[in-house]
């Protein structure tokens, strides 16, 4: 697979595009990759990838049926938002409520494009292959900062067109929260046709605040998707400490790696990442994380659950890392793989490093086929074969839906889920 | 209802049930004893239609071949096994269970399908008859209850059902005395001349409360005797030793 440069100005960002020539892409003898070959991966389903520069603008609807604010972007460009606030105060008149902006403002991206240094160190930021492939193609996205509650979920549509063939989407947000609680939907909607690549680096700054993440793939998706997430959760000053929910919904796509580095960087903070999926028909999905606790009295908990048939892959790779100063840390990691036929598979790769002596850790990860005996039971109850699967595989899952506390939210949910069980078996 | 004749089932190489004959009119109960291992399980999953058995033999229920019939349409026609193991199904709410339980088999019977209202009514109801506190309906199916839990749970769905064939699976093993009781009494407050009980047991207790109108004794795969009560008072005085 090669990409055709021939109608991009790479000037400014020549560094990056070398040094990504210069490694390509990664494949599984890293061991960041060991089960996800990207470079096979991507050459078995494209001979040419064009980076995308047109600019859609057309209108698109918010369409959930319930009171929320919103952010529009099209194919990874922010083109609308509303965040009037019920008080009648605008984003621009009260003062530094929220700010959005395109990738133009965002002040990361901006700073790693200015600096020299292979590594952002302050910033968490470590330029590898991926990020290099970004930085030398990234030319949209969105920044935003939240100051205050807010009092209705904020749901970012990111809508996914049909003239996506064999296109490169490299696009970089920025995403600050401070002194606030929110809840936050994000939506991929995906009209495309054929298959396309997103490389997507995204980053978090959680600050005195209480955030409820949602991330939900809506509908089936023919695209192939990197994301590489950092969150920074700080806090300074306040006794309670910032939190985090952070939920994966990425049912439907073909191909994703969703790649998290989480920063407990302030006293008393609290992360959760929780995951459920249905995978099928050759999907690939992994979910990395690498959770850092460097200070004292934080809560980790990570929980994935996959379903899987008709040869598809589920991978979790999650570290946890406990520096020496973060004492009375509790780390939880759980992962359960669902497989539903033989050419399924589902893989972890847990991994503790632990320098504090006072710690809880702990981690788990089964997988195993669906129990006979119990699709038997149901059915012996009326119920057919696939209502008596159906009930399991809810059930299976029903252990990260029911931590989703707003039931707007969590209806959503399960009907996303549903979509994706109903479409199979 | 049931007539077998000649019934023999087998897993791989081992047969399990080899040649038994047994005929079960409406209103009747039979009561199926016999030692550890001699197919009573495997009777009972036979007869609710289990996959992974080769089955030989006839097998009527209400004149139509049992063989020919899946799993769930048997439930729907009528037969019913309370499990000697019910099984644990993590993240499913018990009473959504039940209503989809219900319905499915309603559905198959052109009944009306009934309204959450009137289920929750009807479950609620059911569960108080057999001393089953509300708050076992909102947990997962199964999951930690206690193995006297499992069976009442197991008897409210009977209850619910309202199969023709209730088979069960050593429902008064890990019962305590009141809550034998209350299922002995469940059972016949649930009995009558249409419907009809396959009570598999080992001990005389449980059959003190249901009269059977027959006693079976099954060993190593056949019926080798059939009585009415007094045989349980025999079999507890002396085993089956006479019948191996
Ligand atoms: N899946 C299986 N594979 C091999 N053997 C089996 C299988 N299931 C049952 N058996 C064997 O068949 C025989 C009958 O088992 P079954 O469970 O029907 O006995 P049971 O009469 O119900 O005994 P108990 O009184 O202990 O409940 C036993 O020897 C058992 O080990
Ligand atoms: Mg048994």
């Amino acid at each position: 697979m090669k990409i055709n440069t021939s109608k991009i100005n790479l000037n400014k960002v020549k560094r990056f595009y070398n040094s990504f020539l210069e490694n390509g892409l990664p494949n599984r003898k890293k061991e960041d990759w060991k089960f996800t070959d990207l470079e096979k991966i991507l050459n078995s389903n494209f001979d040419e990838l064009e980076p995308l520069r047109e600019k859609e603008n057309y209108k698109m609807e918010a369409f959930l049926k319930f009171d929320h604010y919103y952010l529009i972007s099209i194919n990874g460009e922010l083109v609308n938002y509303n965040l009037k606030l019920s008080d009648g105060s605008q984003d621009k008149k009260s003062t530094n409520l929220t700010k959005i902006s395109s990738l133009n403002d965002h002040p990361i991206y901006s700073k790693i494009l200015k600096s020299d240094d292979k590594k952002v160190s302050s910033d968490n930021i470590n330029i590898d292959e991926m990020l290099s492939m970004n930085l030398a193609f990234t030319d949209r996205g969105y920044s935003f900062q939240i100051f205050k509650d807010l009092d209705k979920p904020l749901v970012i549509y990111n809508f996914f067109d049909e003239k996506l063939e064999n296109k490169l989407i490299s696009n970089s947000n920025l995403i600050s929260i401070s002194n606030s609680k929110v809840k936050i939907i994000e939506l991929n909607i995906d009209k495309s046709k054929s298959n396309y690549f997103k490389n997507t680096f995204q980053k978090f700054q959680i600050n005195e605040s209480e955030v409820d993440y949602y991330f939900v793939n809506y509908n089936k998706s023919n695209g192939f998707n990197y994301t590489k997430n950092i969150i920074e959760i700080n806090d300074s000053k306040s006794k309670f400490g910032s939190k985090l929910k952070y939920f994966i919904f990425g049912s439907g796509s073909k191909f994703r790696k969703d790649d998290y580095e989480i920063f407990l960087d302030g006293e008393n903070s609290f992360a959760k990442i929780n995951s459920a999926a249905i995978l099928k028909k050759s999907q690939h999905h992994e979910i990395k994380t690498k959770m850092s606790h460097s200070e004292p009295n934080c809560e980790s908990y990570q929980k994935i659950k996959n379903i899987l048939l008709n040869d598809s892959k589920g991978i979790f790779q999650g570290k946890v890392l406990v520096s020496d100063r973060a004492q009375k840390t509790n780390a939880y990691q759980l992962s359960k793989g669902l497989i539903l036929d033989d050419e399924s598979e589902f893989s972890t790769k847990p991994e503790l490093e632990i320098y504090a002596d006072d710690v809880k850790c702990s981690h788990g990860s089964t997988s195993g086929n669906i129990d006979k005996d119990a699709v038997f039971y149901l059915m012996t109850r009326g119920l057919s074969k696939k209502e008596a699967t159906k009930f399991i595989i809810k059930g299976f899952l029903n252990d990260v839906v029911s931590e989703i506390a707003d039931h707007q939210v969590r209806e959503l949910i399960e009907n996303h889920l549903e979509e994706n069980i109903k479409n199979e078996n | 209802m049931l007539k077998l004749k000649e019934l023999k089932a087998s897993i791989g190489e081992k047969s399990i049930i080899k040649g038994l004959n047994l005929e079960i009119n409406p209103g009747e109960v039979h009561a199926i004893m016999g030692p550890n291992g001699s197919g009573k399980s495997t009777l009972a999953n036979v007869l609710s239609g289990k996959d992974g058995y080769t089955v030989s033999g006839s097998l009527k229920f209400e004149d139509e071949n049992l063989q020919e019939i899946s799993i769930e349409e048997r439930a729907r026609k009528g037969i019913f096994l309370a499990f000697q193991y019910p099984l644990e199904i993590p993240g499913v709410n018990t009473s959504n269970f039940l209503k989809t339980s219900l319905n499915s088999i309603r559905k198959a019977n052109g009944k009306k399908e009934l309204d959450t209202i009137s289920l929750i009514k009807l479950i609620k109801e059911k569960a108080s008859e057999l001393n089953i506190d509300e708050k076992f309906l909102s947990r997962q199916l199964n999951v930690g209850f206690s193995g006297g839990e499992k069976k009442k749970n197991e008897i409210l769905q009977m209850k619910l059902l309202e199969p023709k064939l209730s088979i069960l699976d050593e429902t008064d093993s890990g019962l305590d005395i009141d809550a034998l009781r209350i299922v002995a009494d469940g059972v016949n407050s649930f009995k009558n001349k249409n419907n009809s009980f396959l009570i598999i047991t080992h001990y005389q207790r449980l059959l003190d409360y249901i009269k059977p109108d027959f006693i079976h004794v099954l060993s190593d795969g056949k019926i080798v005797k059939t009585g009415c009560s007094d045989l349980a008072k025999e079999l507890e005085k002396t085993g089956y030793k006479n019948f191996n």
